[in-house]
Parts: C-alpha cells; sequence; structure tokens
C-alpha cells in the first residue's frame, strides 16, 4: 500500500487521489499505510454505491417509459379524434 | 471498476489526517467525559473516533434530531433521482458498534464555567457535565430583510423537509415559468453546491417543463468553485434556460409577492429558492464564540481545534473559521484530526504538529455526468494556520459518466466513515 500511494503523490496527476497523496510527506504516507493495514476488511462500502447508481437509472428508465406511454396515448387519442 | 480505484476511494471517504494511531486512554483512570454537540458529519465522526481509537473515553453525542439527513446528494432528491429517506443517516451504529451514547434533544445553554451543556431532552432540562466539549452545529441562516419566509420560498440547503417542500414546488411548476436560485455570499456550506443545483434544476426544466427557465443571482463576483465545468454548462447545454447573474447580492426579499431586490435590479419568479447567507451554528453564537472578524465563524487553534476564549470548548467543521471549505467531506476530515489531538491530551501529550486534511466533492452537471473538485490542507507553523496546498487543488477536465458513479461511491464511503 505504501509503495502504491508514493507512487500517487509522485506521478503526474491524474485524479484526486493523486493530488491527494501528493499533500502528505512519504513520513505522513507511511504512517497512512500502516493505519489502514491495520483495518478490518469489512464490506467494501464504495460497491454499494452501484446500488444507488442502479437505483437512479431505474427511475430515469421509468420515467421515460412513462413519457413513450403517454405521448403514445395522446397519438392514438388525436388519430381517433379525425 | 480496478482494485485501486476501490482502494482510492475508500482513502478518500477516510480522508486521513496523517497521523500515527494514537494511545489510547488508560482504563485504570476515571473516564474522560466528552460532550458532542450536533450530530452531522463532523460530529458523528468525532464521536465515533473518540471511541474507536481513545479506548477508555465517555462520548455523548447530542442532536435535535433521531437521524441526520445528509446535504450530500440531496440535490437529487430535488429532481426525483433519489428518495430523500435514502440520505437518512442513523445513529444506531454508533450506538451499539461504537458505545456512543446517543441522545436526541435540543441544546439550549453551554455553561463555560461549570462546564455543563443544558438539553431539552424530551420536554424536561437535562444538564450534561464535560471534560471536553465539541461544537459541531453546522450553519445557521441570516434572514434576508424584507417579508422573508422559508416556507414559501424555501432554502433546502438542510436536508429535510426543505428538500421535499423544494422539490414539490419544483414539480409542480408550469411551462414558461421562471425558478429563481440565490447563491449565498461566500463563505458558506458547500461551495459546489448551489452550481451543482442550477445545473440539476436546468435540466429537469429542460426535459420536464417546456419553455421554463431558472435564473441564477449569485451574490459573489464569479463561480466559487469548478469554475470550469459549471461555467462551460451555464454558457453550453444550458445557455436556453439558464441565465446567470453574478455580483446579485440580496438586499430584500419578499416571499408573498415572489420577488428579490438585489443590487443586480429586481427579479420576479414563480418559484424562489432562496439560499441565504450563513454564519456559525446559534449554540456557537450564543456561547459568544461566533468571534472572528466578520463575527459570524468561531476563532479556533488548528491544532486542537480549541476556541482561545474557552480551551474546553471545540468547535468543528462548518462553524470554525479556519479557512478550510465548509462541506460533510472536510468536516468529517477535521473530526480524525481533532479526535487524534484530544487523545494526546487526556494522555498529557502534545497534538501532530503537521496535520493534513483534505476534501473531495463531486459535482452532477448532467444526470449521466459528473465533475469534481479536490483541495487538501497542511498546517504552516509559522502562519500558525491551515494553508491550503496548491498543488492539490484542482477539478476535473470535464464531468465525465466515470465521475458520476465515482460520486456514488465517494458519498458512500463519507456516510460509512461517519455515521458506521
Amino acid at each position: 500500500m505504501f509503495d502504491e500511494l508514493r507512487e500517487m503523490s509522485r506521478r503526474r496527476p491524474e485524479g484526486i487521489m493523486d493530488l491527494q497523496a501528493g499533500a502528505y510527506t512519504e513520513d505522513q504516507l507511511r504512517q497512512i499505510s500502516d493505519y489502514l493495514a491495520t483495518l478490518p476488511r469489512g464490506r467494501d462500502e464504495a460497491t454499494k454505491g452501484d446500488a444507488r447508481i442502479e437505483m437512479v437509472k431505474a427511475r430515469r428508465k421509468s420515467r421515460e417509459l412513462k413519457k413513450r406511454r403517454k405521448s403514445k396515448k395522446r397519438s392514438r387519442s388525436k388519430k381517433w379524434k379525425r | 471498476m480496478k482494485a485501486n480505484r476501490r482502494k482510492f476511494l475508500g482513502m478518500t471517504g477516510m480522508a486521513v489526517a496523517g497521523f500515527a494511531l494514537p494511545r489510547p486512554v488508560k482504563s485504570n483512570t476515571a473516564a474522560p467525559r466528552v460532550v458532542v454537540v450536533g450530530g452531522g458529519f463532523g460530529g458523528a465522526t468525532v464521536a465515533k473516533y473518540l471511541r474507536m481509537w481513545g479506548g477508555n473515553i465517555d462520548v455523548t453525542l447530542i442532536d435535535r434530531g433521531a437521524s441526520h439527513y445528509s446535504c450530500i446528494l440531496s440535490n437529487l432528491v430535488l429532481t426525483g433521482s433519489m428518495d430523500l429517506e435514502s440520505l437518512n443517516l442513523g445513529y444506531g451504529d454508533l450506538q451499539t458498534k461504537r458505545g456512543v451514547n446517543f441522545i436526541q434533544g435540543e441544546v439550549q445553554h453551554v455553561d463555560p464555567v461549570a462546564a455543563t451543556v443544558t438539553a431539552n431532552v424530551g420536554g424536561s432540562l437535562t444538564t450534561f457535565p464535560y471534560d471536553k466539549l465539541i461544537l459541531s452545529p453546522g450553519v445557521e441562516f441570516i434572514s434576508p430583510n424584507g417579508n422573508y419566509d422559508p416556507e414559501r420560498t424555501p432554502h433546502a440547503w438542510k436536508a429535510g423537509p426543505q428538500t421535499l417542500l423544494l422539490r414539490q414546488m419544483l414539480s409542480a411548476m408550469g411551462p414558461r415559468e421562471t425558478y429563481l436560485l440565490t447563491i449565498p455570499e461566500s463563505p458558506y456550506r458547500c461551495p459546489p453546491g448551489p452550481y451543482e443545483r442550477a445545473c440539476s434544476v436546468a435540466e429537469y426544466l429542460m426535459k420536464h417543463k417546456s419553455g421554463a427557465n431558472i435564473v441564477v443571482l449569485d451574490g459573489n463576483s464569479s463561480i466559487q468553485a469548478e469554475p470550469k465545468n459549471f461555467g462551460n454548462a451555464f454558457n453550453g447545454i444550458y445557455r436556453n434556460v439558464l441565465t446567470y447573474v453574478p455580483g446579485a447580492r440580496i438586499l430584500s426579499v419578499d416571499s408573498t409577492a415572489k420577488s428579490i431586490e438585489t443590487t443586480k435590479g429586481t427579479f420576479q419568479g414563480n418559484v424562489l429558492n432562496i439560499i441565504p447567507n450563513q454564519r456559525s451554528g446559534q449554540i456557537v453564537t450564543s456561547t459568544g464564540l461566533a468571534n472572528d472578524g466578520t463575527g459570524r465563524w468561531s476563532i479556533v487553534d488548528p491544532l486542537t481545534y480549541a476556541s482561545p476564549v474557552y480551551p474546553d470548548i471545540h468547535i468543528l467543521g462548518d462553524s470554525q473559521a479556519t479557512g478550510q471549505p465548509k462541506s460533510g467531506h472536510m468536516a468529517n476530515a477535521q473530526a480524525k484530526a481533532f479526535a487524534d489531538a484530544i487523545i494526546r491530551a487526556f494522555n498529557g501529550e502534545a497534538p501532530d504538529p503537521h496535520p493534513v486534511t483534505s476534501s473531495a466533492c463531486f459535482s452532477p452537471i448532467t444526470s449521466e455526468k459528473a465533475a469534481w473538485l479536490t483541495a487538501s490542507y497542511q498546517y504552516d507553523p509559522v502562519a500558525k494556520a491551515m494553508k491550503r496546498v496548491d498543488a492539490s487543488f484542482a477539478e476535473a477536465d470535464q464531468p465525465t459518466s466515470d465521475g458520476m458513479q465515482q460520486m456514488f461511491q465517494w458519498a458512500n464511503n463519507i456516510f460509512a466513515d461517519s455515521f458506521s
């Protein structure tokens, strides 16, 4: 982990983590990696995000479906009137 | 998603403070009593980490709510993309997993001499003695002049009933109607938040309210965060529905007539989303600790977040005046740096002389793509202040769908790191 953090802090920043890692000294990065190594391996919190994305996507899909149904209904009723 | 990206997101959520673990407080001595007022990201995180790292510390967390509604992601509730309940963060884990004593109550008074906090708990006044008091109450709004009523012209800047009220107003808007959004003068909670809201509302109007528009009245002279991404969105995809007016400070508001008088003229709308100027939470002000040059924020020592007026009172998160941004992520980072300092103090040790805090923020620019912003702060021993590390300060080149995915993962990490 320490090597990874050190590499992030040294390379040309590609994203948030590289930028944040660059704010620490090597000694601090070592302390951080030592600390992270002591944490129990629980469920990866990041994966829960995928469920939220799915929820947002599902909502968007159902809204679009409703909209499509409505416009179909409208065009059908226009045909009838004609 | 690659494993190193997941680790990266975990780290971002951790907002690591950059120190070796403090020694826990010994169990053969009387447990120091710490009272935390305010159960948002700052208060919840400090309560958790004091118990997790500190060992023998008696931690009481007091909040007026039974749970906390996250402001992070709450703009997505306005447009119907998320439920408010999915942002409802409870204190159950802090109690059962961490041993925090949670009290639902309204803090009435702090007595810094007697070292007590008095709160209305279930209708009766209860006094809590403390060895260390942490005030993390977030912000309070400064009501604009005029006939201002937040129930008619909601801010929705504290997630909860106001969010639902504004969502309902937005959804009830007719075609060709106008949504007015005001942006408070800096500093305020969540610098990119109002611009992000402008984008979410603009997209919603384009899709669902034919001919409707949004006018953004910024109390500042320019966009305060992610200027490239928000500026591109305002002048690009949203140019036909969004008008941005910088330097429009509010002079008065008439919530009944739905009009706002500003330094850039008077504006009339159908939905008025007034986000007022802000100051320290009420309990900080009433304890006499809103003592910076503006009288709005609280001066603290950035190594310990202690007030120079009452050294056993510490102020975290939005209310403090260290110049670090006012955001949930930053409050989370400060809380860990502070927890480390206070545990060392209980052991008779000096605080870490080189604390580092970091903050990140993801902003949905469209419902498909998000941009990001990040900054880190280091302690400058000469200035005795937290200074932004300029090389760490950047915004995304452009909004991406990958950014949207990372946004939810980042938020989940912060939620878990603060409340679980």
